[in-house]
């Protein structure tokens, strides 16, 4: 009878030893050989991981995918907690709300890639046009500035929605004596949000935090539609520089080596990052 | 015919050599933990941690290691990763 409760666990346990261990055994092995389209495969030991973190265009694209992480953080988590408080609490307005904020998470990635490409195609698009309007030239395919912005505009758009309904659940669920005391107290505004709001959201923060994180450090469709990497290597991030070597280049040990680099450094940041979180919010409790 | 490892993932020594090494020190922290139950507690990081936790760190570290010995030494006496790699792992457990 004791056994009971692993006998329920064993089917969950068989479909992640299919989904995700099998791949990344698969992978790992992958990694220390040399596999070319229609050769043999033979065993390169480290040289495919020798070969990778050596790589200019490797270092190149993590540089950028740690940029562009940090301005999708930076920007998305203070937004998407401002409009989280901005929302209304009841009545017919949360519905309005939680609906348009839900539309741009309801659109698939690549689609999202297109839309922003029709808006800043320099024939077509009306991002060329208003900004032509007031004489500045703008062109994704040609300015690296352009191209980026765009590309974290297009996150942002994306994805703040995101932070805002995981921000508004958790503002939700804080008591509403919490900040009947606060006013008691004669607590200003912004003392309620920091010793009230802020410590009571710090759960929903890391998970939003973490997610957006992950997720950003994965953001592959939406730039390779958008810019296709460029122009040259500025919009370049690790997905597209690993999927360029695997699929494009034909180098699967090196896409391999890559992909494994690339899953620890997520594994790493996310850890930092969580026990940074928890800890700060613990000192901002102790603060309180 | 079915064969097993299958072929088609390739299999290598030193993935086999680092499945089992993982493997083996699950099962021997939670033998440890059966026999000597750990609780969580404050070390160097201002944080508690749990064997277990301190053991990942440890894991990371050496992960980090070996990026970087790749890196800056090529495979040059890349064994020394694995000797830093167990110092750092022994060095999380008692200290982190």
């Amino acid at each position: 009878m004791k056994q009971r409760p692993w006998l329920f666990l064993l089917p969950a346990l068989l479909l992640v030893s299919i989904s995700a261990f099998i791949p990344l055994m698969t992978v790992m092995n992958y990694s220390q050989l040399t596999l070319l389209p229609g050769t043999q495969p033979y065993f390169a030991g480290l040289e495919n991981f020798v070969a990778i973190l050596q790589d200019p265009a490797f270092q190149g694209a993590l540089g950028r995918q740690f940029l562009f992480s940090f301005l999708v953080l930076i920007t998305e988590i203070p937004l998407g907690l401002a409009l989280a408080l901005c929302m209304p609490k009841d009545g017919p307005g949360v519905g309005v709300s939680l609906v348009l904020l839900g539309i741009p998470l309801l659109i698939p990635w690549n689609v999202v890639g297109i839309i922003w490409r029709v808006f800043t195609r320099s024939d077509i698009g009306v991002l060329p046009e208003v900004f032509d309007w007031v004489g500045v030239t703008y062109n994704v395919s040609q300015f690296t500035g352009d191209a980026w912005w765009t590309v974290l505009a297009m996150d942002i758009w994306h994805w703040t929605p995101l932070v805002v309904l995981i921000c508004y659940a958790g503002l939700q669920a804080i008591p509403e004596e919490f900040y009947m005391a606060a006013k008691i107290d004669r607590a200003s505004p912004w003392k309620t949000f920091r010793y009230v709001t802020l410590p009571n959201l710090r759960g929903v923060l890391i998970i939003a935090v973490l997610l957006r994180l992950m997720d950003s450090f994965k953001i592959y469709a939406e730039p390779f539609v958008l810019t296709g990497g460029g122009p040259g290597s500025a919009t370049t991030f690790l997905s597209t520089y690993t999927s360029r070597m695997a699929i494009g280049g034909f180098q699967m040990g090196r896409g391999a080596a890559t992909s494994l680099i690339y899953f620890f450094i997520v594994i790493l940041l996310s850890f930092v990052v969580y026990i940074i979180m928890l800890n700060l919010g613990q000192g901002a409790g102790n603060d309180s | 015919m079915l064969s097993f490892p299958p072929e088609w993932m390739q299999w290598t020594l030193p993935t086999v050599l680092f499945l089992g090494f993982i493997a083996a020190m699950l099962v021997g922290l939670t033998l440890w933990d059966i026999k000597d139950p750990g609780w969580a507690r404050q070390g160097l990081l201002p944080i508690d941690t749990t064997r277990g936790d301190r053991v990942f760190m440890g894991l990371l570290l050496t992960g980090c290691t070996f990026c970087l010995w790749m890196l800056f030494f090529s495979q040059t006496a890349v064994w020394g990763v694995l000797l830093v790699g167990a110092v750092l792992v022994a060095g999380s457990i008692s200290f982190l």
